[in-house]
């Protein structure tokens, strides 16, 4: 099972090349769809020491 | 031989921050969206990562227990390196929304940390430890990824 988790990075390179535009999702644009998510980001990222 | 698979149609709206795929299994078709929101440091994007509801409501919380936990890890990891690809100075910020999540995401990165680090720079952020490399011995809130 764990063995399961690994990556084929052809694979990932392969998909990530093509990755289309569905311009029916512009409908987020500029929405915050997770703000619970992003405020808690944002107290993690501030309560530490990022790198440069 | 494949480790395992990859979804094949992703989709990108066109300011490249709202990405969307469809998970196939014994549950039918769930629609997943990967949303790159900006922090306070305009620098670091949080990725978020959640379920499209049938309602058009977005969920980051629920499960939807398709059998394809490794598919989806692997469609996200393309997603990150398409973004990433074009905002290379970005870091993109990972957490997961329960510390069960948080652990597969160092489960999954430390199984292919040879492979990821050949093209990011992975960082572990803890309360803590604060900032550092990442360790796969050390236990993290979340994770900061960027291009090299």
């Amino acid at each position: 099972m764990k063995n399961s988790l690994r990556i084929d990075w052809a694979e990932v390179e392969r998909i990530a090349k093509n990755i289309r535009v569905n311009k029916e999702l512009d409908k987020y644009e500029g929405k915050v769809l997770f703000p619970e998510k992003l405020a808690k980001a944002n107290e993690l990222l501030k309560g530490v020491k990022l790198p440069k | 031989m494949k480790d395992y698979g990859i979804y094949e149609f992703t989709e990108v709206s066109s300011d490249v921050l709202m990405y969307q795929f469809v998970s196939m299994g014994p549950k039918g078709m769930i629609k997943k969206v990967v949303n790159f929101e900006r922090t306070y440091d305009n620098h670091i994007f949080n990725l978020a990562f959640g379920n499209v509801n049938e309602d058009g409501s977005i969920d980051d919380l629920s499960r939807n227990d398709n059998g394809d936990r490794n598919k989806i890890l692997a469609t996200v990891i393309a997603i990150i390196t398409q973004f990433t690809s074009l905002r290379p100075d970005s870091y993109i910020f990972i957490f997961g929304s329960t510390p069960a999540r948080t652990r597969l995401y160092r489960m999954a990165i430390s199984l292919n940390y040879e492979v990821l680090t050949k093209t990011f720079y992975i960082y572990g952020l803890s309360k803590r430890r604060g900032s550092e490399l990442f360790d796969g011995t050390q236990q993290y809130d979340g994770f900061l990824i960027k291009r090299k």
